[in-house]
């Protein structure tokens, strides 16, 4: 029997999967199909590139939301959902070690976000298609109708527009969307190695994630203001260790509005991401291995 | 693995086991097993018997690798039960399963067989004739959610035996079943014993125990107080039990004036409707595990006082 | 016992953390750096000192959130612009900007309301005496300028927003050299577009003592061909001879200037 098995743990996330899809949890692509056409169709004295450019915003806001939202509520219910139906008990006495068992999990939450994500990023891009060639045509029209634009003129301001149109930059956005998921829901898995409830997972993770927002600001402010004190090495610097950065994982927004990101940059956030992931569950492993039901 | 000792090892091998909880963070604890050994021999049944809170499910979980012991070691077929190696030989039920509800019974037989390591066609098969043998092939595609409670118990016996283990455990396998539903899963735990398996259950239906079990452990308060074959613990040396039917009182005058002149100096013991024996001895067991705990308590309220 | 190894452990995943946050720290913190650096993160630090916007600011740090919010308070906007709340759309708009600095079309937009919409609505109020609506009309063009200031700072190559300061300073405040210097700037930027030069040459003219560097501009754009010769253009550089007294063999011939744009475009039909 090997020791470890990337078979077993495709069968527990391919199985975590199903769980998470017969909870119903895609009904969540309808609302966010409808969301996206009534964004599509918002006409706020917008200017063709914002036409677009709403499209955008509405979506990845839409797409990061259910995320973050999904991998703290589906990591933080399924652990102790199995070890309140007993179903824990036989997996575990199955030959199942518990890394498998913790990477199963996690695996199985990633994979319908991911898939989530993919779905989501289709249907959007074909309305952000859609709505570009109409803005387009229209443009092109408003353009032509006033003889002094010259054709390069009006090629430049449609360049504009497409510049917010449909492009391969968005999927980096949609990764990094992604990584940030991974990120969060390793975190979950790592509250509830140790929760008592999966309300108590759900409510530590969100302030977590909330808090690694904006801790780094808010700290730079606390020791610019009372200097290195005390409280500062006690608290402030620890916090700041403890709890995960998530700001570089807001390039999305930059992403969205069509500025162009760096290989480099999305390969750096990619590393960061995975080493959070296997640094997160490693210790939730530590917790996890010796834990008794 | 298999077998690799010329000497066949034993299915469960608990030795010296002792497991205590902590309640908090002052001194305040529970010994929940206390020094307890216990073997189940290949191809035997065992069946540990005790009340409630007794220490039975802890030493299952021990064995199972669920729970650490606090010190004294179990084996599985020679492999320690904290490697997880040795889960690949145990089947095991736990006392009211619910497996995933939105599973069908196929789907939970293949979930648990690919987790494993089976594949393919060997899996399918494997998990069709398990629904055959647990009798449920006509409710294999319906959804978990919509099973009873005894097709629960039936199919859960048959997740423990998909990778055809050499030891399977059960934990309460009949609490809540109906009687017929009962009857089946003992019908089933002896047909794992003609093929070889061994079985370790635990139950506090003595009845069940009393058919199925080559031998019994009874435990009490975390403690074991009596061991051994069935025929063994029931059968006192120095007694013999006759049973008569319509015995009218003038035959049992006669046979108690028979005994009383018997040159050997045999004792007339007394006369009755007989009983289960195993349930008298379990109610002895647990009425002694009992005074001996509350003298111990004793004890210890005394040395607390010094 | 049991709890004694459960804090030995809970310390110990602590300390794993902490160790964790170290190794990791200096990573994140240069990628941020380089990353607000390239604009391509919000500089929080530089968001909250200007003390804007409060309570949408902890929305703000909020990953994803940000282009929502904005929208939301477009939406706010575009409702106070219909009840012409035009303290309300300011504020908004400021809130705007803030949250997606990068958007172009925010800051055009923002600046229009404020020296267009707003000073207009004010010139038009009958309530009010002629001296404060003069006074509030100037203030709200003022107002227009000040929103835009910071998004030039932001995006010193925008040809579009510099079009928009152009706009002001020529339609609002009626400052012909500031308004060459925009539409200078415009042309220059990342899209111009041909009549953004000629505007350049066109409020050059009108901005005393640069009447040569406007002719020799609006002449080099004249010589650059048909497409280039149009009645405005004309007129701007028969003004500067006069003005400069050019020798008439120099001068460009007069011509009809319909005549001229009908030849270009066939159906046009006049000023």
């Amino acid at each position: 029997m090997p020791i470890f098995s990337p078979g077993r743990i495709w069968v527990l996330a391919t199985s975590t999967l199903t769980q998470l899809v017969r909870m119903k949890s895609f009904y969540f692509l309808i609302v966010f199909a409808l969301f996206v056409v009534a964004a599509s169709n918002l006409n706020l004295l917008y200017t063709a590139a914002q036409k677009l450019r709403v499209v955008k915003d509405t979506s990845f806001g839409a797409m990061s939301i259910f995320s973050w939202l999904f991998a703290i509520a589906a990591t933080a219910v399924l652990i102790p959902r199995d070890l309140e139906d007993r179903t824990l008990y036989t997996i575990l006495s199955k030959p199942v070690p518990r890394l498998e068992y913790l990477l199963g999990k996690l695996a199985g939450v990633l994979l319908t976000i991911g898939i989530a994500l993919v779905v989501m990023q289709i249907l959007f891009t074909g309305i952000l298609f859609l709505r570009e060639v109409t803005v387009l045509a229209e443009e092109r029209q408003i353009l032509a109708s006033h003889p002094e634009n010259t054709e390069a003129d009006i090629r430049t301001q449609l360049d504009l527009i497409r510049a917010q149109g449909v492009s391969w930059q968005l999927l980096y956005a949609l990764w990094a969307i992604f990584l940030k998921a991974a990120v969060v829901a390793a975190l979950t898995m790592l509250v509830s190695t140790f929760a008592s409830s999966s309300l108590f997972t759900m409510i530590v993770s969100t302030i977590i994630f909330l808090v690694g927002h904006f801790h780094k600001l808010a700290a730079g402010y606390w020791i610019q203001e009372m200097g290195d004190s005390l409280v500062t090495k006690l608290l402030v610097k620890p916090v700041l260790l403890i709890i995960p950065d998530f700001r570089v994982f807001n390039v999305v927004e930059a992403v969205v509005s069509g500025q162009p990101v760096a290989m480099s940059a999305m390969l750096t956030m990619t590393g960061l991401a995975a080493l959070y992931v296997a640094v997160y569950s490693a210790i939730a492993l530590y917790l996890f291995i010796d834990k008794e039901f | 693995m298999d077998s690799s000792s010329a000497t066949v090892p034993a299915a469960v091998e608990v030795r010296n086991l002792t497991k205590v909880f902590a309640l908090s963070l002052t001194k305040n604890y529970v010994v929940a097993v206390e020094d307890l050994s216990l073997t189940v021999g290949s191809g035997e049944v065992y069946g540990l018997i005790g009340p409630n809170g007794s220490g039975k499910s802890t030493t299952m979980k021990v064995v199972l690798g669920l729970m650490a012991p606090t010190s004294g070691t179990t084996r599985v077929f020679g492999v320690e039960s904290n490697d997880v190696r040795s889960r690949q030989q145990i089947g095991f039920l736990p006392e009211n399963p619910y497996f995933y509800k939105h599973l069908t019974g196929y789907e939970t037989l293949l979930f648990y067989g690919r987790l494993c390591g089976l594949r393919g066609r060997e899996l399918k098969d494997r998990a069709h004739e398990l629904l055959a043998l647990v009798d449920l092939e006509r409710a294999r595609d319906r959804r978990l959610a919509g099973y009873s409670k005894g097709m629960l118990q039936r199919i859960g016996l048959a997740q423990a035996l998909v990778q055809r283990p050499r030891l399977v455990v059960l934990d309460e396998p009949t609490a809540g079943v109906d009687p017929i539903g009962s009857r089946q899963i003992r019908d089933l735990i002896l047909r794992l014993k003609e093929e070889g398996i061994s079985v370790f259950l635990c139950s506090h239906l003595l009845e069940q125990v009393q058919e199925v079990c080559d031998r019994v452990g009874i435990i009490a308060n975390g403690r074991m107080w009596r061991e051994g074959s069935l025929k063994d613990l029931i059968a006192i040396e120095d007694q013999t039990e006759i049973i008569l039917r319509d015995a009218s009182p003038e035959l049992l005058a006669r046979i108690a004036d028979l005994v009383k002149a018997d040159a050997g100096g045999a004792e007339w013991l007394g006369s009755g409707n007989p009983r289960t024996t195993l349930e008298r001895l379990f109610l002895d067991s647990v009425r002694a595990s009992q005074a001996d705990a509350d003298r111990r308590a004793a004890e210890a309220a005394a040395r607390e006082e010094k | 016992m049991k709890l004694r190894r459960i804090l030995r452990k809970t310390a110990m995943a602590l300390a794993m953390l902490v160790v964790f946050g170290l190794l990791r720290s200096p990573v994140e913190d240069s990628l941020t750096r380089r990353l607000v650096a390239d604009k391509l993160l919000m500089d929080t630090q530089a968001a909250n000192l200007s003390g804007l916007i409060g309570q949408s600011a902890f929305l703000a740090v909020l990953g994803g959130l940000r282009p929502l919010v904005a929208i939301y308070t477009t939406l706010h906007a575009f409702d106070a612009w219909s009840y012409r709340e035009w303290d309300t759309v300011e504020r908004d708009y400021r809130i705007i900007v803030t949250l997606i600095p990068d958007d172009i079309d925010s800051w055009k937009t923002g600046a229009w309301h404020l020296a267009y919409n707003a000073a207009a609505s004010y010139y038009l109020d009958e309530s009010l005496p002629m001296a404060t609506r003069q006074r509030l009309t100037r203030e709200w063009v003022r107002k227009g300028v000040a929103f835009l200031e910071p998004g030039l700072e932001q995006h010193p190559r925008s040809s579009a927003l510099h079009k928009q300061m152009g706009d002001i300073y020529r339609e609002k405040i009626e400052d012909p050299c500031l308004a060459a210097r925009h539409y200078k700037l415009a042309m220059e930027g990342d899209a111009p577009r041909s009549y953004m030069r000629r505007f350049h040459g066109y409020f050059l003219a009108r901005c005393p003592g640069r009447e040569r560097e406007a002719y020799d501009f609006l002449m080099a754009l004249y010589r650059e061909g048909p497409a280039q010769r149009l009645p405005t253009l004309i007129q701007r550089v028969k003004e500067l001879e006069a003005k400069l007294e050019i020798p008439p063999a120099q001068q460009i011939p007069e011509v009809d200037p319909d005549i001229e744009m009908r030849k270009q475009f066939p159906h046009f039909r006049g000023e």
